[in-house]
């Protein structure tokens, strides 16, 4: 029997919208991934530039940038460490209208440092070009750039990283005592220092989320590898910071808006992306940088 | 189409997940609670990390906040630091009151066994 018929019956076109509903179904997530992995490269290649920038910073200077300046050998004065490595990673111009004998959060630096470097942000991070406002400062008067990249200030779970023997301050700049390579404030590594090895050693690591109110282009940039890799990351890395961050001790483990674990920048220049289930031994000692450990990661 | 969606369901649906426990209990050092202060739980997996509040051990977290630690034996490792007072720039430098060995999980000697269920785990530290 043949019909002339015009048009689908009912159940051709449920099966029709079915498929599609089936493909799109497979589509979505697939699409998702990619652009995951896509921020991902991004992030990477941001990290490598910043690699290529300390080394840079390191051939001219003999040592690796400080999160602090001492214009005059005397007082310091408070400034990130990126700010130092700007004229090594294609920023000379702003490098060289920073007034490095003031703090990085006071005009004229503040108004060339509020506004977004792509180069310090990683492209996951939903908040990227959301301008933070400076812990203890009320925005919109100290509105500053975060960084998502922050240096390895060591293993402990306070800045100084000197456990049993925390009276080094943040400004007693001579220290060498902090375990990491470049301390919050003050102290830096140079290449010499990292007796674990510069392939072993982590010099910067993911950190987003709740600490950025304290980690800006201006003052500060740091985290250690107190906590494991994404620790808390549901309540720390999903919510703006908030004035006085009270959970600080906790924001400061190195965290990252990837899947299952964080890029990190080794002192050799590689980067390479830690699951977040390394165990925290090698994890710690990958953050040391002469605590004689010997560390081989797969 | 039926059985692929029920197919589709059931492969969704079945994600692995590691035994998990509960944990609670308290932290004093030299016999007093510590106000404020870290533990860790470390074992061959991810290890797990409470926070430590007026003596309690409270929001053990794993994976996901809050989901406790691991089944298993777990080293143990403590931070706890002193107060500052508020405005100071040098908060994140605080001193530790633990001596130096807490920190550490294979110097501290803290060994506990995690059970499935709730866990009450009691620890008391000395400075000496």
């Amino acid at each position: 029997m043949r019909r002339n018929r015009i048009g689908f019956t009912l159940i051709e076109l449920l099966v029709v919208i079915a498929i599609i509903a089936i493909l799109i179904a497979l589509l979505v997530p697939a699409v998702q991934k990619v652009r995951e992995a896509a921020a991902r490269t991004q992030c990477i290649n941001n990290m490598k530039q910043i690699g290529i920038a300390l080394h840079g910073y390191h051939d001219a200077n003999k040592q690796l940038p400080s999160s602090e300046f001492h214009p005059n050998g005397t007082k310091p004065v408070k400034w990130n460490w990126i700010p130092k490595i700007l004229s090594h990673a294609d920023q000379d111009p702003l490098h060289r209208q920073l007034n490095f004998t003031i703090n990085g959060d006071l005009a004229p630096n503040y108004a060339l440092l509020s506004k977004p470097f792509p180069l310090f942000l990683c492209p996951a991070n939903p908040f990227a070009l959301v301008m933070r406002e400076e812990e203890t400062h009320l925005a919109p008067n100290f509105v500053l750039s975060q960084s998502d990249y922050a240096a390895n200030a060591g293993d402990y779970q306070n800045a100084s990283g000197v456990g049993a023997k925390p009276d080094y301050g943040n400004l007693s700049y001579a220290n060498g005592e902090v375990r990491g390579v470049m301390g919050r404030w003050g102290w830096a590594a140079n290449i010499a220092n990292i007796a674990d090895g510069t392939s072993n050693t982590i010099a910067v690591g993911e950190c987003v989320g709740a600490f950025c109110i304290t980690q800006n282009l201006a003052s500060q940039c740091w985290g250690t590898t107190a906590h494991p890799i994404n620790y808390m990351n549901d309540s720390l890395a999903n919510n703006l910071p908030t004035q006085g961050n009270p959970r600080w001790d906790e924001s400061i483990g190195f965290r990252s808006y990837h899947m299952g674990g964080a890029n990190f920048l080794f002192c050799d220049g590689t980067v390479r992306f830690l699951d977040q289930n390394i165990d925290m031994v090698s994890y710690r000692a990958l953050a040391s940088r002469a605590n004689n450990e010997a560390v081989t990661l797969p | 189409m039926i059985v692929l969606s029920v197919f589709l369901a059931l492969g969704m649906g079945c994600q692995q997940s590691a035994p998990m426990a509960r944990v609670t209990g308290t932290v004093s050092l030299d016999g007093k609670p510590i106000k404020k202060g870290t533990v860790r739980f470390e074992s061959t997996g991810r290890p797990a990390t409470g926070r430590i509040e007026n003596g309690a051990i409270v929001e053990v977290t794993t994976f996901k906040d809050t989901d406790g630690a691991l089944i298993g034996t777990h080293k143990v490792a403590f931070w706890a630091f002193g107060d500052v007072a508020p405005g100071d720039a040098n908060y994140m430098s605080s001193k530790s009151i633990l001596p130096e060995k807490y920190n550490n999980p294979d110097t501290s000697g803290a060994v506990v066994e995690i059970k499935s269920g709730v866990n009450t785990v009691d620890f008391k530290l000395v400075t000496k």
